[in-house]
């Protein structure tokens, strides 16, 4: 299955067309989405009108970069003008956008070809994809185990090929998760470096859309294009978007990757544990320097993270909480309602200690470029189970999944998952990178080694 | 240990006595982790509300 930089100089080189390209991946849903379930909506027909327009396109001489003519999907939280968006809710089941969001914006700009939309956990509240609305999206690893959340039905749909790249996004772990235990590349840009104009939202200060690839050139290509400035988003950052390369030299024996000593590695299905440690080993081998590094309280971090998502969750769909009970899942029901129990004091001393907190992990940039920590700390799960048993320890799969993902979403950093290994249950596992803020190109650099 | 239920009707949530059985134990460990947080603040400390670049270099 080729890779989406290897499709567009396929296209470039005259050796296929998009038309080509978009039938063969809608051949692929149709025969796949069935029993996984990835997209809630197609978009066959726009899709093949738009493939035929990239082709003749190209055929002019026009050439808008590497997505042009490439099909792809968005999250079902990206508006899309004209095409359902459903934010996988009963509230929104029949909500069709009158404008695009802006990365599908982007991206149509950029010529790539639109698929449809993936499916999601409700409102994108929640890690398994298990939406009770439209369906389980399941783990084409094994369809009895969830593909993560919320963007499941992307991470599905890339490492499967229905689509060269998939539109997620990351308030908890939600691009990262689905990216580990589907075994592809997922990528949260820096807080700020992607617009968020036009999405469903779940936390103000905590979402962060990205992509999910095959490979790490592969999202460097897509967040070229979908990252920058936008005054429509109060939080988008006005710093010139960097076109990284990761050709140009970033040399790996100049990178020091830390590995932590604290949190990351406690608690971990051993396979877990060990694909980490040994993606440690491959990196230094390649040049780099790994060093132990000691993190500030990553469970207060994360504690902090989960007041102020459950507040900010609950002030976004107040309306809808208090108005339409009967059409929200128990399991979302009940995070809303613990939101609404969240005091104005408590929410503001969380955001009080994500400053400290935030300045105190800093420090951990001036001793390290990246860090290397497990995305997850075990296989995914079978679907319907709301607990795993890890080291003994009996876990909720909501906190187990999000341990190691949340703290990046509370200090704004860029984050990518890539795939290092299987368990023992033949699973996908997830190394997870670190970089410090608009430091998307140390991190992909790094990700780039294993995807 | 906290009434939720009060607390929950004062907030305009109706909720039934299993609700609140599932919930409380969830919030209660909120309850403990932000006590845990808030012990480390002073009275200067600013929150991290201001969105945008700024913010995001200064964390």
């Amino acid at each position: 299955m080729m890779t989406l930089l290897e499709a567009g100089e396929q296209l470039r080189a005259g050796k296929v067309s998009s038309v080509e390209l978009t039938q063969e991946c809608l051949k692929r849903i149709d025969e796949l989405n069935p029993k996984l379930n990835a997209f809630l909506t197609v978009t066959a027909d726009t899709a093949l009108e738009d493939s035929r327009r990239a082709d003749a396109e190209r055929a002019s001489g026009l050439d808008r970069g590497p997505l042009h003519g490439i099909p792809v999907a968005l999250k079902d939280n990206f508006f899309t003008k004209g095409v359902r968006t459903t934010g996988g809710s009963k509230l929104f089941t029949d909500f069709v956008p009158e404008y695009d969001s802006a990365v599908t914006e982007k991206l149509v700009k950029a010529g790539a070809v639109l698929l449809g939309k993936t499916g999601l956990h409700e409102l994108a509240y929640g890690v398994t994809s298990n939406n009770a609305h439209f369906g389980a999206v399941r783990n084409p690893h094994n369809p009895e185990r969830i593909p993560g959340g919320s963007s499941g039905g992307s991470g599905v749909a890339v490492q499967t090929g229905m689509a060269y790249m998939a539109m997620g996004s990351d308030t908890g772990g939600s691009i990262r998760i689905p990216a580990a235990y589907c075994g592809t590349v997922g990528l949260k840009p820096t807080f700020g470096r992607v617009s968020r104009y036009g999405m469903f939202p779940l936390g103000f200060s905590l979402d962060h859309p990205g992509p999910l690839t095959r490979t790490c050139q592969d999202a460097v290509a897509v967040h070229n294009v979908i990252a920058g400035y936008d005054p429509r988003d109060a939080s988008c950052s006005p710093r010139p978007a960097e076109n990284v390369r990761l050709e140009e030299p970033l040399y790996l024996k100049d990178l020091k990757v830390g590995i932590p000593e604290n949190f990351f590695f406690e608690r971990l299905d051993p396979a877990v544990d060990a694909a980490v440690k040994r993606a440690a080993q491959v990196i230094e081998e390649r040049g780099a320097t790994v060093i132990p590094v000691r993190l500030p309280d990553i469970g207060a971090i994360n504690s902090a993270a989960r007041i102020i998502l459950l507040a900010e969750a609950s002030a976004a769909y107040e309306k809808e909480h208090l108005g339409r009970r009967g059409e929200l899942s128990a399991e979302v029901l009940a995070l809303l309602d613990q939101g609404r129990l969240i005091s104005g004091t408590q929410y503001v001393n969380a955001q009080r200690a994500r400053r400290l907190l935030s300045r105190e992990f800093a420090q951990v940039w001036t001793k390290v470029g990246v860090l290397f920590t497990p995305t997850i700390p075990m296989g995914a799960p079978p679907i319907g189970a709301s607990t795993v048993t890890i080291g003994g320890v009996e876990e909720d799969v909501r906190m187990a999944t999000t341990r190691f993902v949340r703290p990046v979403n509370l200090l704004g950093c860029p984050a990518v998952s890539v795939p290092c290994g299987m368990t023992s249950e033949d699973l996908p596992i997830g190394l997870q990178i670190i970089g410090p803020p608009f430091g998307e190109r140390k991190i992909l650099t790094a990700g780039a080694v294993f995807a | 240990m906290n009434d939720w239920k009060t607390l929950a009707a004062a907030r305009g949530l109706q909720l039934s006595d299993a609700e609140i059985d599932k919930l409380g134990p969830i919030l209660e460990g909120i309850e403990a982790a932000y006590e845990s947080l808030a012990a480390s603040l002073t009275p200067l400390d600013q929150p991290a509300v201001t969105l945008g670049e700024e913010a995001v270099e200064a964390r």
